[in-house]
């Protein structure tokens, strides 16, 4: 979540969703779509579980746009549905898991080779991220994949923006210790 | 700097990422919402109700309003006016039926419109 309001605003898009523009739509999606996808991440520990619910989610915002009361907050409202999304699909996965192992289908990128590195990279975040807590998980994807600052993580998640950095912290630090240091990225800057 | 203060790389993870891929994603979940879209373009039978629901329960309201009226102007317009129970009683000749107080026998309404005749 930049700190600069993105153009057109989202209270703008919503406006022109709420007629059933396509092109509104995709704007949305595409400004939106990594951050529901931290969210539902969090929750799920599953890539491929969360796309699933992310795009269940858009169609769930398009469905009941009306309800929207703050369009200028559509990210807010929007990541309240990917979270609900995700709770009943973790509720619904446990159920399917005691009855029948379903195989994980592997996405098909660009290229074999560059796509396979990454997919098994990401495996391998997704195991280490899978050992953290779900607020830990959460606050360290909107942080450190979607570029959230504590501040918005904090009044997100309706915790102090001193926790925010305490979870950060452990959840860092475990990460390093199962991942390694060539995983960490050095910036200048922390926000 | 300690390492818990730099940011890990999650870019593996990342959605958006590669650019060919996230297309796929956007197309998907926009073909999936085609058909709320369309029908927000198009307004649904419910919708257009909904739309509509408001004018037409004020007209509702107001029609409800005229007609309540109306009602309340009716007895006046036809020039009846109320009447009270004593009137009533007056009427239908109560105290002929009840008699005037003594200990004749109440004439029958039939006496009453013969006027007497009936007696020799």
């Amino acid at each position: 979540m930049s700190s600069a309001p993105p153009t057109p605003p989202d209270a703008d898009l919503v406006a022109r969703c709420l007629r059933g523009d396509a092109d509104a739509f995709d704007v949305l999606v595409r400004r939106h779509y990594r951050t529901a996808f931290a969210v539902a991440l969090g929750v799920l520990g599953n890539r491929h579980d969360a796309e699933d619910v992310v795009q269940d989610a858009f169609v769930k915002a398009i469905d009941r746009l009306d309800d929207c009361r703050e369009p200028s907050k559509f990210v807010q409202w929007l990541m309240m549905i990917v979270r609900n999304r995700a709770l009943s699909h973790r509720t619904y996965r446990k159920i399917r898991e005691t009855s029948e192992l379903v195989p994980e289908i592997a996405e098909a990128d660009d290229s074999p080779f560059v796509d396979a590195a990454r997919s098994e990279l990401a495996d391998t975040l997704q195991g280490a991220l899978a050992t953290l807590s779900e607020v830990q998980r959460e606050i360290v994807l909107l942080h450190d994949m979607d570029g959230w600052t504590h501040k918005d993580i904090a009044a997100t998640l309706d915790i102090s923006e001193v926790r925010s950095r305490q979870h950060l912290f452990v959840a860092r630090k475990l990460l390093r210790e199962r991942l390694g240091p060539s995983l960490l990225r050095e910036y200048s800057h922390d926000e | 700097m300690m390492n818990e203060e730099l940011p890990t790389d999650l870019s593996a993870l990342d959605p958006t990422q590669p650019q060919l891929a996230f297309a796929r994603r956007v197309a998907s979940v926009r073909a999936a919402a085609a058909g709320a879209l369309r029908r927000r373009r198009d307004g649904t039978p419910f919708a257009m109700l909904a739309h509509w629901s408001a004018p037409l329960l004020a007209a509702l309201f107001v029609m409800m309003l005229v007609s309540a009226a109306l009602l309340r102007s009716v007895p006046a317009d036809t020039g009846i006016d109320a009447v009270g129970a004593d009137e009533v009683a007056d009427a239908i000749s109560a105290s002929a039926v009840l008699g005037d107080g003594d200990d004749q026998p109440a004439a029958t309404p039939a006496e009453v419109l013969l006027g007497g005749y009936e007696q020799p």
